[in-house]
This record gives structure tokens, sequence and C-alpha cells, in this order.
């Protein structure tokens, strides 16, 4: 894995609030594809994103998102 | 959250990559209109091409917009839905737009070098063939320049935006 590549338990967190990708994105008012995209890794969320994320999961963010090797 | 929004997200997601598929359509229909008007040297393409394509193009952008709305599944949208909101403010789909955006500056910038040697050729040919060597090269570069940047974009955002 590259270094500091972004790392998501964003799948996992979903499932164990038994939440569909489509109820997720519902709640925080993106569409089912960018969570999609988030979870497969192509692509980073922004800031506010991850906090509404965050949020909407009531985990904090850095335990939905770390990198794979931090400097 | 309210009931039935991932629903009508998805079916305003439809509707609007729906339409921006028709718009690439009518742009590709456009541009071979023009193609056959900018080439046709000895001007007997150009009146056929402006008899039959011109009235046919309002009959399929009705025909174009009835099949679209059925991808609305029966919903109405208005500006301030949380479906709307959601598909309209997506970041996915901003970052999509943005390498499209990227990509169809490249690809425009890039197509001015043959369009440019075209329409320089074009006065050429039409002497050639003894006719009136009208200066439009220009007015048909920009139009080109026009179609192919948008029909660029849209066609990038469309792959970009894929999933």
């Amino acid at each position: 894995m590259p270094e500091g590549e972004l790392k998501t338990t964003l799948k996992v967190q979903r499932a164990m609030r038994d939440l569909t990708q489509a109820d997720l994105a519902a709640l925080i008012g993106v569409t089912r594809k960018s969570i999609n995209a988030i979870e497969t890794g192509k692509m980073v969320p922004s800031t506010i994103l991850a906090l509404k994320l965050s949020k909407a999961l009531q985990v904090p963010v850095e335990g939905l998102f770390s990198l794979s090797n931090p400097a | 959250m309210e009931p039935n929004i991932p629903e009508r997200t998805e079916a305003f997601l439809g509707y609007v990559r729906g339409t921006l598929y028709i718009t690439v359509f009518y742009l590709a229909l456009f541009t071979i209109s023009l193609a056959i008007m900018a080439l046709d040297v000895d001007g007997t393409l150009a009146p056929a091409v402006t008899r039959f394509m011109f009235p046919l193009v309002p009959v399929l952008m009705v025909i174009g917009v009835a099949l679209n709305a059925r991808q609305r599944k029966g919903f109405r949208f208005s500006k301030g839905d949380p479906a709307v909101r959601a598909v309209l403010d997506d970041e996915q789909r901003r970052q999509a737009f943005s390498k499209a955006f990227k990509a169809a500056f490249i690809v425009t910038l890039l197509s001015q070098f043959p369009l440019a040697a075209l329409f320089m050729l074009r006065p050429i040919m039409r002497l050639a063939m003894g006719s009136n060597p009208l200066a439009l090269g220009p007015v048909f570069m920009g139009a080109f320049t026009l179609v192919i940047g948008a029909g660029s974009l849209i066609c990038f955002f469309l792959h970009f935006d894929r999933e």
C-alpha cells in the first residue's frame, strides 16, 4: 500500500448500524455514489463530508479514517 | 430521515444523467450538420441538411424529453427538495466535474490545430472548385470549438461520474 493512503472503516461502521449506502447518503445529503466511492477508496472526502459522516455515525473522524503509513 | 429520499435521489440522478445523454446526442447531430455545411465546398449537400436535419431536431427533442421523463418515476422535483440538493451538492459529482473540466479544456485546446488546418484549406478548396471563397472559416472554427468544448465536457463528466 502506498505511503499515506487513506483507509476507512466506513463500510464496517455503516454495517454495524444496519444502514444501506442509500440510507447513509440520505442522512448526510449526498448521493449513494459518493458513499460508494469513499468506501472503495476511489474518493477522498472533504473535511466537511468527513465531519458529517462522523456526526451521522457517531464515531470520531479518526475512527472512520486513518492513513495507511502515517509519516 | 424523510421516507423515499434515497429513491427520489436515485430517480433525480437518473433523470440528470439522461438529460446529459440527450444533450450529447443533440450536440453530435449539430456537429454532423455543421461539418457537412463547413466541408461542402461545392454547396450541394448543405441545402439538403438545412431542409431535412433542422426541422427534425425539434421532433427528436420532444421524443428525447418524453423518454427521459420516465426516469423521474412519477416524482416531481423542486429546487429545495432534499433529493435535488443531495445531487447538486454531491461531492463525488463535483470532483467528477472538476476532472472533466480539465480534460475538456485540454481536448478543446488540442482540437484548435486540426481545426485551423482544416479551415485554412477550405477557401483554397472552394477556389479550386471555382466557387466563391467566402471567409467563413473563423465562424465555423468558433462554432466547432463550442460544440467540441461542450460535448467533451459532458462526455468526460458522464465518464468520471459513472459507478
